[in-house]
């Protein structure tokens, strides 16, 4: 029972962070703004002139990315761990006109 | 007419001939000596490159023989020390182990020493604490063998990337999760590559998984090695894609590897990539070394 309260406590106090680039097709996307929501905590950061980004937030696992782009935002669920990873994102267009953001 | 002055019956040509004889004589010589001059240069230029080309595999090849040398004395030494003390403690066992993974891991399969080393650190009479941080050195290390694996292998070929979210039905095996088709090509050969994931053990950080791979009819591929293939094997970080890979015709490999992992979920990488860069204890096949040898003639 300690344990698990202890393992609880610390999955709320760590930090998780993400970093990598957004692209379309073969082109960087710049200046756009993504969104890291974990659970009640979420943070923000926009994409520089070379496409990427770093996001830190407070908590880890099970996670959604979501990126403002043309007035939609497309989401993917992504995974926090204790170590800083690296996520490569590609917004492709569907036939309806609609992005999707996915992991490559 | 007679007694008198021979009349002089030389036109111009005729003087003109007279003094550009010596002189064509002249220009032949110095022509012929200019040839022999560029002629012997060039011979020279040449056989300069060649002493220097000698020269330099000459020394490329010591350097190589030297290093082996060397890298045959340490292996020899780590690895003699590594099982002949068992009494060693497991901080010096773990430095053993950072040094043959770090200096040999494209030669060695070093995933049967990591599981040795976590059994031990398991069975080792040391406090909670010290046995999480003996066991996060570990994983650290595969990690970091595995990170430097994958940068050679992407530089030289394709890598696609997948994170996995984690269902109670994943984690006790009842349902499988099969991620988005991989289409890569490489060398001109296209191929793709579906992953399955049939089950994750997020105590020992691994998982089982199913990786199909589909290579079309095209030119460079024989009717032999076109269709579709599967196979199935447990993914883990001491999992080392240079080693822990599948060949594929071509002389090219997919590897597939889990880079982090947590109770929510995974992050694997998928890397297809030509056969030169696998282990260096991997041989290609002779038809395959004959078949590039051809390639090359014809290429020529």
């Amino acid at each position: 029972m300690t344990s698990v309260l202890t393992l609880l406590v610390l999955s709320a106090l760590a930090r998780g962070e993400i970093y990598g680039d957004l692209r379309i097709g073969d082109k960087y996307v710049t200046d756009t703004k993504l969104t890291l929501t974990c659970g009640a905590e979420s943070a923000e950061a926009t994409t520089d002139k070379q496409g990427s980004f770093r996001i830190t937030v407070k908590g880890s696992g099970k996670c959604k990315l979501t990126a403002a782009y043309q007035n939609q935002t497309p989401s993917v669920d992504v995974v926090l761990f204790d170590q800083p990873a690296r996520y490569r994102f590609v917004l492709e267009a569907g036939a309806d006109g609609k992005f999707v953001l996915k992991r490559v | 007419m007679a007694g008198g002055d021979t009349p002089d019956h030389k036109d111009f040509w005729d003087k003109l001939q007279i003094v550009l004889q010596p002189l064509g004589g002249l220009l032949t010589a110095v022509a012929v000596a200019m040839l022999g001059f560029m002629g012997s240069s060039a011979i020279d230029r040449q056989q300069s490159n060649e002493a220097k080309l000698r020269l330099y595999s000459e020394l490329m090849s010591r350097r190589e023989e030297s290093e082996a040398t060397l890298r045959k004395e340490m292996f020899q030494s780590i690895i003699g020390s590594f099982f002949d003390n068992q009494q060693a403690t497991l901080d010096a066992r773990l430095l053993k182990m950072e040094l043959l993974a770090q200096n040999f891991h494209e030669a060695l399969n070093l995933t049967p020493l990591f599981q040795h080393m976590r059994r031990d650190i398991e069975r080792a009479n040391v406090s909670g604490a010290e046995r999480r941080s003996y066991e996060d050195r570990l994983v650290d290390l595969a990690r970091e063998v595995t990170r430097k694996q994958l940068i050679v292998l992407e530089a030289g070929g394709q890598r696609s990337n997948y994170t996995v979210i984690f269902s109670d039905s994943l984690m006790d095996g009842s349902k499988s999760e099969t991620l988005e088709d991989a289409e890569l090509t490489l060398d001109g050969i296209q191929r793709r590559f579906r992953i399955t994931v049939f089950k994750v053990d997020t105590v020992q950080r691994s998982a089982r998984m199913g990786l199909e791979i589909e290579t079309p009819l095209q030119t460079g591929v024989s009717q032999v090695s076109a269709g579709r293939y599967a196979v199935e094997f447990d993914v883990g970080f001491f999992s080392t894609p240079m080693i822990d890979n599948t060949r594929l015709s071509n002389d090219q490999r997919v590897a597939v590897v889990l880079t982090d992992m947590n109770p929510a979920g995974a992050s694997l990488s998928l890397v297809y990539f030509p056969g030169s860069r696998a282990s260096l204890r991997e041989k290609p096949y002779y038809e395959e070394i004959l078949k590039k040898l051809a390639d090359t003639v014809v290429s020529e």
